[in-house]
């Protein structure tokens, strides 16, 4: 992949260059980034690696550290259970760190995190205004999220009818982390809704249609881009649309 | 670390414009994107790091029950300096430093139980700590308390950490041959360690109960210690 997106490029008040997210990426060079697929659609392909990377491997973990072997003396359990259950609990902290503090901020700007005053949690849900969201990245980032209580959830499910309850820890730790995952961007979200329908009511500021109109520019250009690739299997060059001043390596 | 605890863009100055800090409220967390992935993480070590090392400062000897005030009947309930300090760098939650902690005492003991049972010790002190530091902190809040329920499963988690210690104490203790003596000396880590885990424990759950409900508050968290104690002292 471009190298580009190893960097987090920032512009001077500390906000992501929109004209940077705004590419839809360019369709990859020909036969070079073909597995990638549909990933050279993102603007952060490596965030969304690390965003599926630890979900997957603590999916991975239980389903065939747990379910599928077995230990010599046939049963389940022993230490078998206690090395798959560690790792699968490092693996799911983890990935809510990952989610919570890095991917929803790059991939959809948004951010919920909590400071202590006195004796009040308060807690903050944020979401970036004026800023370009990646369809792909979007839909990619809520699906995942969304998807991952649900898988757990069924998880649950079946361990409970295997009456395998020892392994519902796994599940439970699971959906609490990434439960609480879904309900803190949910609320981002929606504030993130209500700041929209604040900002059209109060009379449209420029910048606003602007991201409005990009936005959509961003969902057709997305589109087209993958339909182009699909169809012709290559395209244009990946343009360097990176900023020279600002970049973080 | 800052003395308000959290990272630098948690406490923005207020003497600023209006304009300008609600702009930096806005995106400072944002800003926190060119920040190399290794300072985050270190953020939170050193947090856990220094939330460990407060719950084991060692008690103050000259005062009434050896710093008990959390089971006390009086209204005014006189809080010592250090615990005071402890529970304040507690309240700051976070629950990375009760998870490490507690898996830490679940695989202790799961090596040293009988083959057979090892998963089940393990399974047994991971859903005691979390649901039973669940429960106490919801018996408290169903007493009337005003706890937040983060803080306290918190303080309460992290208070686990004597007795984490205690089971490597107990686990050296094994290996020296002490014939009849061992059990007395592992009961005597045992109940240094129920001291300590209970003694910032027990006072801020008990600081939050009026005082003629105080016990039936505290009794479940120096019963989960108990347990946890219990646990050391069989496997």
């Amino acid at each position: 992949m471009q190298t580009n997106d190893l960097h987090f490029t920032v512009s001077e008040n500390g906000v992501e260059d929109p004209n940077y997210h705004d590419s839809p990426a360019a369709p990859g060079t020909p036969g070079a980034n073909q597995n990638w697929g549909r990933l050279s659609q993102s603007s952060h392909p490596f965030v969304i690696i690390f965003h599926l990377l630890f979900k997957s491997l603590a999916l991975l973990m239980y389903l065939f550290g747990g379910w599928f072997s077995k230990s010599k003396n046939g049963g389940n359990h022993g230490a078998n259970f206690i090395v798959v259950t560690v790792i699968c609990i490092f693996l799911l902290s983890a990935d809510f760190w990952t989610v919570k503090n890095v991917t929803g901020r790059l991939l959809v700007g948004l951010r919920w995190w909590n400071k202590v005053e006195n004796d009040e949690t308060r807690w903050i849900f944020e979401s970036a205004k004026d800023r370009q969201i990646n369809a792909f990245d979007k839909s990619v980032f809520w699906t995942v999220l969304y998807a991952a209580p649900v898988v757990w959830g069924v998880l649950a499910f079946f361990a409970i009818l295997r009456l395998q309850f020892s392994w519902l820890i796994i599940c439970a730790t699971a959906l609490a982390l990434s439960g609480s995952n879904v309900y803190g961007y949910y609320k981002c979200s929606s504030e993130q809704k209500a700041k929209f329908e604040q900002y059209m009511q109060d009379g449209a500021r420029a910048g606003t249609m602007a991201m409005f109109q990009n936005g959509a520019t961003t969902v057709q250009n997305s589109v087209m881009g993958f339909v182009t690739r699909t169809a012709a299997g290559g395209g244009s060059q990946q343009q360097n649309q990176q900023p020279t001043s600002g970049t973080f390596t | 670390m800052n003395q308000t605890g959290g990272p630098q863009w948690a406490n923005p100055e207020v003497t600023r414009p209006d304009a300008v800090v609600q702009e930096e409220e806005f995106f400072a967390p944002l800003s926190t994107l060119d920040e190399p992935v290794m300072e985050t993480i270190m953020r939170d070590v050193h947090a856990v790091a220094s939330k460990l090392k407060v719950v084991m400062l060692p008690m103050e000897r000259n005062i009434p029950y050896g710093g008990y005030a959390g089971v006390s009947q009086s209204e005014n309930v006189e809080i010592t300096d250090r615990d005071k300090e402890i529970i304040q760098r507690l309240k700051d939650w976070d629950l990375w430093g009760p998870l490490v902690v507690c898996l830490g005492l679940a695989v202790l003991l799961s090596f040293k139980a009988p083959a057979g049972q090892a998963s089940l010790v393990f399974a047994a002190v991971f859903c005691a700590v979390w649901i039973g530091s669940a429960v106490v902190t919801v018996n408290a809040q169903l007493l009337g308390g005003t706890i937040s329920f983060f803080q306290s499963v918190c303080v309460l988690g992290y208070c686990v950490f004597p007795m984490t210690l205690a089971a490597v104490v107990v686990d050296l203790f094994k290996m020296i041959p002490l014939g009849a003596f061992s059990t007395l000396v592992e009961l005597a880590v045992l109940v240094v360690a129920f001291l300590w885990s209970t003694r910032a424990s027990s006072v801020f759950i008990g600081q939050y109960i009026a005082a003629p409900r105080r016990v039936l508050a505290v009794f479940p968290v120096l019963f989960f210690y108990t347990f946890l104690a219990w646990m050391i002292l069989l496997f």
